[in-house]
C-alpha cells in the first residue's frame, strides 16, 4: 500500500500541471444578456492602427504571432470586458502604461472582433476536414457483444437486485430444495445459528446463488470466493444456466471461472481475473457443498463442519479493493451469457481532451484483427444455437445462410442490397465449401470491413439507419437494437421528435447509464484518485479501504444526482449531503444520527461546510498532496472544468515543492508566494482564488479551521467573465458562481458533448454548441435530458429538418 | 464424456491464452535454433486399475526371451523395451489406494487432506503436494534454449472423464496444480493448430476485405480517403506478414491430414486412442513440445470395452478375486489392448525419421514408459508397479532386459526417468525414498 515508486510517481503526476497559464479563458455572453457593443466603426478604426503600432511587433500584422514572440495566433473565446481588462493592465509587455484608457477600449473592440467574436470564431474554426472516425475501442468491444447478443433471446429485464438462493438439505442438490429466496449477497457462516442450520442433513448441505453480475466498469474484475468447503463459480457462461447444473460431480456441465469442488489443503482461497464490459449483466452461479465428494464419508457429520463452514463471494473492481459483491451489483435473474473481446487494444486518440476514433494504427489493426478471430471462434462455435437450426436439420444450410445475412446487415447497420449480399455472404458458401468454414469467413470479412470499423463515414445526408447507428453509438457505445432497426425500416425515424422518443427510452437501459457515470469520472478526473496516495503518519486514518470508500460515496452521490428525476447541474454542485457508511462517518465526523443501517445512507451536512461534488472529499484527496492541500490542483480543476475557462500547460513549468518555503507558512501563503510574478499571476488570479476557497479542506478533504494554528483563510477577490470583481468565501460561492456561468455551462455541455459523440460540437454546426448550452439553461439544467438533446443533435437530423441562418 | 461442452472449455481456454500472445507471433519456430545434437523426449502412457502380474511380468529377470501375454502386442520391440519390476509408491499419506497411487504414481509424494473420498477407511484427499516428473522433465527442457519448445509438455486424455479429481489426474505443475489432460482431439487440434488455422482463414479473406476498402474509400471524401489509405496499408502489410508466417508454418509444423471430429462416446475409445497418438507423434516431430503424457481413462476407470467383447466396466472387473478366470482372461485383454495401444506409438515413433537430419528414427530419442496406479487390482497393492519402459536407444537405458530389483520406492525409477533426459536429481517427491538415487538402467 505505502508503496514508494507509487509515491513518486503521484508527485511527478502533480508537478507536471501545477503551474499553468491562463491562455484563453473567458466566455462569450450570449446576445440578449447584455454583451456590451462590440464598439463602433471608429472605435475599430482606431484600434486597428493602434495594434499595428503597438501589437503586431509580437502577434503578427494578422494576429497570426511572430517567432520568437508571442507565436500562438490570437483567437479563442473571450468577452470584450476581459480583453479590456488584460490590455489594460498587461500590454504591450514591455510597458503596460503604453496602453490604456481608450486605447485599450479601441485595441480591444478590434481584437474581440477580429479575433474573439462568435463570428471571427466561426470563421477560424472551419469545420474540422476529417470527419472519419473508427471505432473506439469501448464501441468496438459493446458492438460485438450486441452484435453477438442479438442472436440470443433477451429477457424482460427487473430492478430487483441480489441472488437467487437454493438452500438444500443434503450434499448434493438432487433432493427438492429446502427453501429458495432471493438474499442481498452471498456471504454465509453455516454454523448452528444459522436460520437454515437445523434443516441441514447430519451427511452434509448445499447451497447455490444464482443470478447474474452487473459490472459498472469496462475493466479487468477479479472474482474471489473464501469457502472452506467445496465451491465452484460460473460467470457468463450460458450453458452453466442454461442446462442447470448437474450434482454429479462426475458430469459437469460446463467450465467453471473458479473450481474447488475438490478440496485439497491449503487452498480456501479462489481468485480468477476476468474482463467484463460495463453496463452489462453477466450470468452467475456458485454452489456451495459441504461434506466429502466422491464415496459417501459415514463418519462425517455436520457438526464438523459447522465449526467453520462458510463462503463469501467477493471481488475486486476495477479500482477497488477486495469487497463482498454488493448487493445493487447483483440480480436475481439469469441472463443469457456476453460475448466480451477481451483481447487488448491500443490506446483510443486523446489528443483533444476526449476520446475519439481519430487515426488508425497497425497494433489497432492486429487488435481489431484478433477480436474478429475471436468473434468468428464464438460464432462457429454456437452456430446453431444462434442461427437457430440442429447439427442435423434438413434447412441447416439455408438457416445458416439466412443468419450471416442478417449478422453482416447489423454488423454494417443497415440492409444489405443483392450484390451486397453476393459479396460479403454469397460467395462464402460455394457449393461443397465447408459450412463452418463459410461462416468464419463471413464473420472475419464483416468485422474486417471498413462498413463495420467506420460507423460514420461518408455520410454527407444522414438517412434514417444513420440515424439509428449514431443514437446506439450515441447512447450505448454499440449498436441499433431491433426497435431502432424496426424504426429505420418502417419510417419511424425521421423526426427530431422520434429520435428523440428513441433516445429517452434507451437512456434507461444500463448502457446509458455507465456511459453517463464514464463521463462523470471523465469530467471529475477520476482516474487521478487511483493514485491517490497520503503520507501515514500524518493521515493515519488513509488506506486503500477508505479510498475505495470514497470512491463509492462518489459514485453514489453521482447516481443520486444524475439518475434522479431532477437529474439537476446544479444540485450536483450544491448538494448538502454526503453518503457514507460507519467508516467515513467516523473519518469525517459526518454525524449520522438515529440512522445505523449498515452500509451507505445519505446525510445531511451542514450547507457551509459542504457543497455538492467540488467538496466530495474524494475528489479534494486526489487534488492534495500526499502530505498537504494543493490549491493550484484544486483551483486549475476548478478553473477547467468547473468554471468553464480553458487553461493550456504554463510555458515554463517550475515544479512547486512544498519544502522550498517556510514551514510556518500556510499553503495559501506558499502558493501566494509562489506564483507572485506578473507573469504567473496572468493564470493564477484565476486558479488561486478558486484553489484557496477549498483551503477549508485538508488533504483527505476533512473540514478545517486552522493550519499551522493559523487560522484558514478561504475568502479571495475574483474577477469573473464580466470583468467584475467578486468576493468568494468557499466553495459555496464558486458552485453559486457557476451555476449563473454561461461559461461553466457551456465547458459541461461541450464536455458531455465531446464524451457522447467523440467529436466536437463545431464539428456539427458553430451554432450548435450554444443551442445547447441555451437549452439546457432553459430546461431546467437536467443533466439527462442534455444527454438525449446531444445524442438527437449529433444524429443530424435535427439540423437537416431546421433551416441553416449560418452567416456564411 | 461430454463432447461439446468439453470444446467449449478448451475454446474458453484457447481465448485466454490467444488474448495473451500478439496474434502475428504465431508458434515459435524451430528454424531459428541451433539443432539439438541429442534430443530426447518423454512419453508417460497411464493405463488403470493394476495388472494381472502373472501374465504381464517376464518369466525371469534378464534378457527377455518370450514376452508375457499382456505385452504380446509389443513383440516388435522386445529387444527395445526394459520391464521393471520392484519399484513401488510407499509414500504414504490420506487417500484410498485408487487415489494415492494416481497422485503419488508420477510425484512421488503425498496428497494434501481434501474431500476426495476413496473406499474403505482412508481419509479424504486433495492434490498432490509437489510436481510430477514429466513436468520437472519439461521445464528442465524448456530452461535450455536448444531443447526449448512452444507448448513444453502436452497431456492427451482418452475417455477420461470430465472432472476435476485426484483420480482423473497425475500430472501436476506443483503443489495443488494439477494439469489437466485433452480428450478432444479436436481441442488437441486447436490448441497445437488453431493459431495457423486463424491465419489461414485470414489469408483466405483478405483480398476480399482490401477489395471492400477500395469501393468503401470511393465514397469518401478526400481526406477522409487519406486516413483510409493508412488503414489500406497496413492491411497490405497484414497480408505480406502473414503469407512469411504461413510459409514457415507449412514448412516447420504443418498442420497434420488427421481428421479429428469424432464423437466423444465410449464406443469411439479406439479410434480416439490412435487419432490422440497420431497427433503426439505429429506434435513432437513439429518440435511444439518434447515431453507428453497419454491418460487413458483415470484411477478406478469404467471404461466398457465392447470392442473388446467385454461389457463390464473395468473397475469392476478388477476387484475380481484371482479364481475368477473369466474376469482374469478379460483383464488381460484389456490389458493387452492397452499394450497394443502402447505398439501403436512406438511403431509410429520407429517409423518416423528424427527431423533435423540427424539419422536415426524418433524412437531412438524417446522414452515411452508406461504406468498404471496400482501393481494388481483387486489386492489394491501399491507394490510393483506395472512400470514398462520402450525405446531411447541413445538415452543409456539396456534395452531387452527384465529388471528385478525387488521392493524399492518409485521415487527412485522417476529419478531414473529424469537422469535419462540428461536431468540429475539428488532427490525427487519426498527426499527419504530416494536413497540409493536414481536406479540403474544402462
Amino acid at each position: 500500500m505505502k508503496n514508494p515508486l507509487k509515491l513518486v510517481t503521484v508527485a511527478a503526476l502533480l508537478t507536471i500541471t501545477c503551474v499553468a497559464s491562463l491562455v484563453s479563458p473567458g466566455s462569450r455572453v450570449d446576445a440578449g444578456q447584455g454583451e456590451p457593443a462590440a464598439g463602433t466603426a471608429d472605435a475599430f478604426e482606431s484600434g486597428l492602427a493602434i495594434y499595428a503600432k503597438q501589437c503586431a511587433v509580437c502577434h503578427g500584422e494578422k494576429g497570426e504571432g511572430v517567432e520568437g514572440k508571442y507565436e500562438k495566433p490570437l483567437g479563442g473565446e473571450r468577452t470584450l470586458a476581459w480583453l479590456t481588462r488584460r490590455v489594460e493592465r498587461t500590454m504591450p509587455e514591455a510597458d503596460p502604461d503604453e496602453c490604456v484608457g481608450e486605447d485599450a477600449a479601441a485595441v480591444s473592440a478590434y481584437l474581440y472582433e477580429s479575433f474573439y467574436s462568435p463570428e471571427a470564431r466561426a470563421a477560424q474554426r472551419r469545420l474540422p476536414a476529417r470527419s472519419l472516425q473508427r471505432l473506439t475501442v469501448e464501441q468496438h468491444r459493446q458492438t460485438l457483444a450486441d452484435l453477438i447478443a442479438s442472436f440470443r433471446e433477451q429477457p424482460k429485464t427487473t430492478d430487483q437486485h441480489g441472488l437467487w438462493v437454493q438452500y438444500y438439505p443434503s450434499r448434493g442438490m438432487r433432493k427438492n430444495p429446502l427453501a429458495e429466496r432471493v438474499e442481498p449477497v452471498a456471504d454465509a457462516v453455516f454454523k448452528p445459528e444459522h436460520p437454515m442450520y437445523d434443516k441441514f442433513d447430519k451427511k452434509g448441505h448445499s447451497v447455490r446463488w444464482s443470478g447474474s453480475l452487473l459490472a459498472p466498469e469496462t475493466g479487468e474484475y477479479e472474482i474471489i470466493v473464501h469457502s472452506d468447503h467445496a465451491i465452484r463459480l460460473w460467470l457468463n457462461d450460458g450453458k452453466a444456466l442454461g442446462g442447470g447444473i448437474s450434482n454429479e460431480i462426475t458430469d459437469t456441465k460446463s467450465v467453471a471461472l473458479l473450481d474447488g469442488w475438490l478440496q485439497s489443503e491449503g487452498k480456501t482461497e479462489f481468485r480468477a481475473k476476468t474482463f467484463l464490459l460495463a453496463g452489462r449483466a453477466y450470468p452467475i452461479m456458485l454452489e456451495f457443498s459441504a461434506h466429502t465428494q466422491g464415496v459417501g464419508n459415514k463418519d462425517w457429520h455436520k457438526d464438523q463442519a459447522a465449526k467453520n463452514s462458510y463462503l463469501s463471494l467477493r471481488w475486486v473492481a476495477p479500482g477497488g479493493v477486495e469487497q463482498v459483491i454488493p448487493e445493487k451489483h447483483l440480480k436475481p435473474q439469469k441472463m443469457p451469457e456476453v460475448f466480451i473481446a477481451a483481447n487488448p487494444f491500443p490506446p483510443d486518440d486523446a489528443s483533444m481532451g476526449f476520446i475519439s476514433g481519430a487515426g488508425v494504427s497497425e497494433a489497432w489493426l492486429s487488435a481489431a484483427t484478433e477480436a474478429a478471430i475471436h468473434a468468428a471462434g464464438g460464432v462457429v462455435g454456437q452456430i446453431d444455437t444462434l442461427a437457430k437450426t440442429k447439427p442435423k436439420s434438413k434447412d441447416r444450410r439455408d438457416k445458416i445462410i439466412a443468419f450471416c445475412e442478417r449478422f453482416v446487415s447489423r454488423a454494417f447497420r443497415r440492409p444489405l442490397n443483392q450484390e451486397e449480399t453476393q459479396r460479403h455472404v454469397m460467395q462464402y458458401f460455394s457449393a461443397g465449401q465447408d459450412i463452418e468454414q463459410a461462416v468464419k469467413r463471413v464473420v472475419l470479412a464483416a468485422l474486417l470491413s471498413p462498413r463495420f470499423l467506420y460507423p460514420q463515414a461518408g455520410v454527407s445526408a444522414p438517412d434514417a439507419y444513420d440515424a439509428a447507428s449514431a443514437l446506439a453509438l450515441a447512447m450505448w457505445d454499440s449498436l441499433p437494437d431491433q426497435a431502432l432497426r424496426e424504426a429505420a425500416t418502417k419510417g419511424g425515424l425521421v423526426t427530431p421528435q422520434q429520435i428523440e422518443q428513441h433516445a429517452r427510452r434507451m437512456l434507461k437501459d444500463p448502457r446509458a447509464k455507465a456511459k453517463l457515470m464514464r463521463f462523470f469520472h471523465h469530467w471529475l478526473e477520476l482516474e487521478r484518485a487511483e493514485y491517490a496516495d497520503k503520507d501515514s503518519t500524518l493521515f493515519p486514518e488513509f488506506d486503500e479501504q477508505l479510498l475505495a470508500d470514497l470512491r463509492t460515496s462518489l459514485d453514489l452521490f453521482l447516481e443520486h444526482t444524475v439518475f434522479s428525476e431532477r437529474s439537476d447541474y446544479r444540485e450536483l454542485l450544491l448538494a448538502d449531503y454526503l453518503y457514507v457508511n460507519d467508516r467515513l462517518a467516523e473519518v469525517y465526523g459526518v454525524d449520522r444520527g438515529e440512522d445505523t443501517a449498515p452500509g451507505f445512507t445519505r446525510v445531511k451536512v451542514p450547507a457551509d461546510r459542504r457543497s455538492g461534488v467540488i467538496t466530495h472529499p474524494y475528489l479534494l484527496t486526489a487534488f492534495a498532496y500526499h502530505n498537504s492541500t494543493s490549491p493550484i490542483h484544486r483551483g486549475v480543476f476548478l478553473t477547467r472544468n468547473i468554471i468553464g475557462r480553458p487553461l493550456n500547460p504554463p510555458p515554463n513549468a517550475i515544479a512547486f515543492e512544498g519544502a522550498d518555503f517556510d514551514p510556518d507558512l500556510t499553503m495559501r501563503e506558499k502558493v501566494t508566494a509562489f506564483t507572485r510574478d506578473s507573469a504567473c499571476m496572468a493564470c493564477h488570479e484565476t486558479i488561486n482564488p478558486l484553489g484557496f476557497s477549498l483551503e477549508n479542506y485538508d488533504s483527505l478533504g476533512r473540514w478545517r479551521t486552522r493550519e499551522n494554528d493559523k487560522p484558514i483563510n478561504a475568502e479571495s477577490d475574483f474577477t469573473g467573465d464580466d470583468g467584475k470583481t467578486m468576493r468568494l468565501k468557499g466553495a459555496r460561492d464558486v458552485a453559486n458562481y457557476a451555476i449563473q456561468s454561461k461559461a461553466a455551462h457551456r465547458a459541461f455541455v461541450r464536455l458531455l458533448f465531446q464524451h457522447i459523440a467523440q467529436r466536437d460540437p463545431s464539428a456539427l454546426s458553430p451554432k450548435t454548441l450554444d443551442q445547447l448550452t441555451t437549452h439546457f439553461e432553459t430546461n431546467g439544467y437536467q443533466i439527462q435530458d442534455l444527454f438525449i438533446q446531444i445524442a438527437v443533435e449529433n444524429t443530424g437530423h435535427r439540423l437537416k429538418s431546421q433551416p441553416q441562418d449560418d452567416s456564411p | 464424456m461430454t463432447g461439446h461442452l468439453s470444446r467449449r472449455r478448451f475454446l474458453r481456454q484457447a481465448s485466454v491464452s490467444a488474448a495473451a500472445l500478439p496474434f502475428l507471433s504465431g508458434l515459435p519456430s524451430v528454424s531459428g535454433a541451433a539443432l539439438d545434437p541429442k534430443p530426447r523426449r518423454l512419453i508417460i502412457v497411464f493405463s488403470p486399475n493394476g495388472t494381472v502380474p502373472d501374465a504381464f511380468w517376464p518369466k525371469q529377470p534378464g534378457p527377455i526371451e518370450k514376452l508375457p501375454p499382456i505385452l504380446e502386442p509389443l513383440d516388435p520391440f522386445k529387444h527395445r523395451l526394459m520391464t521393471a519390476k520392484g519399484p513401488s509408491i510407499v509414500v504414504g499419506g490420506v487417500g484410498s489406494r485408487h487415489i494415492q497411487g494416481m497422485g503419488c504414481l508420477l510425484t512421488g509424494n503425498q496428497l494434501f487432506p481434501g474431500n476426495a473420498k476413496g473406499g474403505g477407511n482412508s481419509p479424504s484427499a486433495g492434490w498432490a503436494k509437489s510436481i510430477s516428473i514429466d513436468q520437472e522433465v519439461a521445464n528442465f527442457f524448456q530452461s535450455k534454449q536448444n531443447s526449448k519448445t512452444a507448448f513444453g509438455s502436452l497431456q492427451f486424455g482418452v475417455a477420461v472423464p470430465d472432472l476435476a479429481d485426484p483420480r482423473t489426474r497425475m500430472s501436476y505443475a506443483g503443489a495443488n496444480q494439477p494439469l489437466t489432460p485433452i480428450s478432444d482431439p479436436r481441442w488437441m487440434v486447436d490448441k497445437l493448430y488453431g493459431k495457423t488455422k486463424d491465419k489461414a482463414s485470414l489469408l483466405a479473406i483478405i483480398d476480399d476485405v482490401k477489395d471492400d476498402l477500395a469501393r468503401f474509400s470511393d465514397q469518401l471524401s478526400p481526406e477522409d480517403r487519406e486516413m483510409l489509405e493508412r488503414h489500406m496499408e497496413h492491411v497490405a502489410e497484414m497480408q505480406r506478414q502473414l503469407e512469411i508466417a504461413d510459409a514457415n508454418d507449412s514448412r516447420n509444423h504443418p498442420v497434420p491430414d488427421i481428421d479429428p471430429d469424432i464423437e466423444l462416446i465410449n464406443d469411439n475409445t479406439p479410434q480416439i486412442s490412435r487419432v490422440q497418438i497420431d497427433l503426439m507423434v505429429n506434435a513432437m516431430a513439429n518440435n511444439m513440445a518434447r515431453v507428453a503424457t497419454l491418460q487413458y481413462m483415470r484411477s478406478v476407470g469404467q471404461a466398457r470395452m465392447k470392442w473388446l467383447n467385454v461389457k463390464e466396466g473395468h473397475h469392476k472387473i478388477s476387484h475380481e478375486p484371482d479364481e475368477n478366470e473369466d474376469a482374469r482372461t478379460k483383464l488381460i485383454k484389456i490389458n493387452t489392448w492397452f499394450a497394443g495401444e502402447i505398439a501403436y506409438l512406438a511403431t509410429k515413433l520407429r517409423d518416423t525419421p528424427e527431423p533435423g537430419g540427424v539419422g536415426g528414427s524418433m524412437l531412438d530419442n524417446t522414452l515411452i514408459l508406461w504406468v498404471n496406479e496400482l501393481g494388481k487390482g483387486n489386492s489394491h497393492t501399491l507394490n510393483n508397479i506395472p512400470f514398462v519402459l520402450i525405446g531411447g536407444e541413445n538415452l543409456g537405458i539396456k534395452q531387452g532386459q527384465a529388471l528385478e530389483l525387488g521392493k524399492t520406492p518409485h521415487n527412485r525409477l522417476l529419478m531414473a526417468i529424469a537422469k535419462a533426459m540428461g536431468h540429475e536429481l539428488e532427490s525427487f517427491g519426498i527426499a527419504k525414498y530416494c536413497k540409493g538415487g536414481a536406479i540403474e538402467l544402462g
